[in-house]
């Protein structure tokens, strides 16, 4: 990822967008949620279902993967509060090591946290 | 004519039955902090490099050089932008060409990712601290020159290193950087409620989504924009984003606390200046200095610290010592005297001159307490108590201020306690 030198993207801001609403998987692929932090530092909670999975202040960025799936719809969401007032984020979702989701989001909008969620339908 | 006809047919038809509006996952989490009177989050955008100015200030206190005597009128321009880039490393003004050195700056312009990731931002805390300027250049001082027992005007200087005036400064104690770890971590803490009860509410209200869900072929595309906007707005939704309006208010106003902490803190700045010219534009001079200023609790400090020394052209090197501290504070906030609170403040100075010429005294101390009582956001009644070690600089004062003051002279008592009339 180009390091902003030159008018090349950041690490936050590369890559298009994906929006699903559901991502469908197969019992045992795995999940990986990555959450990138820039220009500043940033406290991550994700949660799948009613369980707090990750609590933690995140430097550049916070991953996690989810445990193995019960077949069934499952709730994957996260929040991200950053210390500073200038910050981008940009979530991603592999599954299977393939991305599935991917979210950019800046302070522009002047909402002091920026929070996420995806479906997750596991057969 | 039928196929028009039965073009326009299919055009009302479809009128007549819009699609419903389906919300993705991006635009629930935007209804519902709509919902809580929150503006949405923005979409990254590519904004080229990551751009210095951009960063969260981390300014340190002026130069103890630019303070005057008396605390009281401190100098609290700051010091330069730890950001400044190259734009701003040269400057030229009068015939002095100035080099501000700003290290972070500079390694930031050259690798912006010390911006973009906090990891490497933290690798130059101690670069952060460092700052200097140089100018070379510039105009002499007025002196006697000549030998006739008259200043002469100075001299402007032909060559770079006919005059060089250096300020070296290193923040030896605090920060106001957000992105320093001592700063965050306490912004953290401070929020950590706050911050989870945000989470909780918008968590709760994404769960609400899902009830209305949009499915295409059995699989789940979306949420119904108006099953939801109406869920939100019913007995299910309204407790629920009063709960996160409530919870959002309460962040803010922690963030608030976190932020004025550390925008307040006590930072200590030590500062190396001198200048160093020919003989014919003046003598060579050089200072020390520190300086504080900052809060602890409701208290503000300010601590200046000042040693300077010029070469003398003949006999001993003029040396002047100046110390001042003043210290304030606000009172009776939210009384019926004052809404927005008097400011009570102590400032006090000390300074001994060794070997100035044009020094009245050796030693000149200063010690004021003072109560200002706004009677509106224009007016201000000051009281004070003005102690001086010797009378002249009392009655002596020159020039005037803005507002009505009232000064005791204490002297006839320390006259009636120590009988001492001299000065």
């Amino acid at each position: 990822v180009a390091n902003g030198t030159n008018g090349a993207p950041t690490r936050c801001e590369a890559g298009d967008e994906l929006l699903p609403f559901q991502i469908s998987l197969p019992r045992g692929t795995p999940v990986d949620l990555e959450i990138l932090i820039c220009s500043t530092v940033a406290r991550v909670r994700v949660w799948l279902g009613d369980v707090l999975q990750l609590d933690e202040t995140g430097i550049d960025g916070v991953h996690y993967r989810a445990p193995v799936l019960d077949p069934g719809r499952h709730l994957l969401f996260w929040s991200v509060f950053p210390a500073t007032e200038d910050w981008k984020t940009r979530d991603e979702i592999r599954v299977g090591g393939i991305v599935r989701f991917r979210r950019k989001k800046s302070s522009d909008g002047n909402n002091p946290i920026q929070a996420g969620f995806v479906t997750l339908e596991v057969s | 004519m039928t196929l028009t006809a039965s073009a326009l047919m299919l055009c009302v038809v479809m009128q007549a039955a819009p699609a419903p509006r389906v919300l993705n996952s991006d635009e629930v989490i935007a209804a519902i902090v709509k919902a809580a009177g929150q503006p949405a989050p923005s979409v990254a955008r590519v904004s080229g490099a990551a751009e210095p100015s951009a960063q969260p200030s981390a300014k340190q206190v002026s130069a103890p050089s630019a303070s005057g005597a008396s605390p009281a009128n401190v100098d609290r321009a700051s010091f330069p932008e730890l950001f400044a880039f190259a734009a701003d490393l040269v400057s030229f003004n009068g015939g002095a060409t100035t080099l501000s050195l700003n290290p972070f700056g500079l390694v930031a312009a050259a690798k912006p990712e010390v911006l973009d990731k906090q990891s490497e931002y933290q690798k130059y805390n101690g670069l952060r601290r460092f700052g200097a300027a140089f100018t070379l250049g510039g105009k002499g001082e007025k002196f006697d020159r000549d030998g006739d027992g008259k200043d002469d005007d100075p001299l402007t200087a032909q060559n770079l290193d006919d005059i060089v005036t250096y300020e070296v400064k290193y923040r030896v104690w605090g920060s106001r950087d957000r992105r320093d770890q001592e700063n965050w971590k306490r912004y953290f803490a401070v929020t950590s409620d706050s911050f989870e009860k945000v989470d909780a509410a918008i968590r709760a209200l994404v769960t609400l989504s899902l009830k209305d869900v949009v499915l295409e072929n059995n699989v789940p595309i979306g949420v119904s924009a108006s099953g939801f906007e109406a869920r939100l707005a019913g007995a299910e939704g309204q407790p629920l984003v009063s709960t996160l309006r409530e919870a959002y208010a309460a962040l803010k106003r922690d963030i608030k606390a976190a932020n004025t902490v550390t925008d307040k803190r006590l930072i200590w700045t030590a500062a190396i200046a001198g200048k160093h010219q020919k003989e014919q534009f003046g003598r060579d001079n050089w200072k020390l200095g520190l300086r504080g200023e900052g809060a602890t609790g409701r208290v503000d400090h300010t601590i200046n610290i000042d040693w300077s020394q010029v070469d003398a052209l003949t006999g001993d090197d003029p040396t002047v010592f100046k110390g001042g501290y003043k210290l304030a504070c606000k009172i009776l906030q939210n009384t019926w005297l004052t809404k927005d609170g008097a400011t009570v403040s102590f400032d006090g100075v000390f300074e001994h001159y060794d070997h100035v010429p044009d020094a009245t005294h050796s030693t000149v101390a200063k010690a004021a307490l003072k109560l200002e009582i706004p009677l509106s956001k224009s007016a201000t009644v000051p009281f004070s108590a003005t102690y001086v070690n010797h009378r002249d600089l009392l009655t002596g004062q020159q020039g005037w201020i803005g507002h009505v003051g009232v000064t005791w002279d204490l002297s006839p008592l320390k006259a009636l306690v120590s009988g001492a009339t001299k000065d």
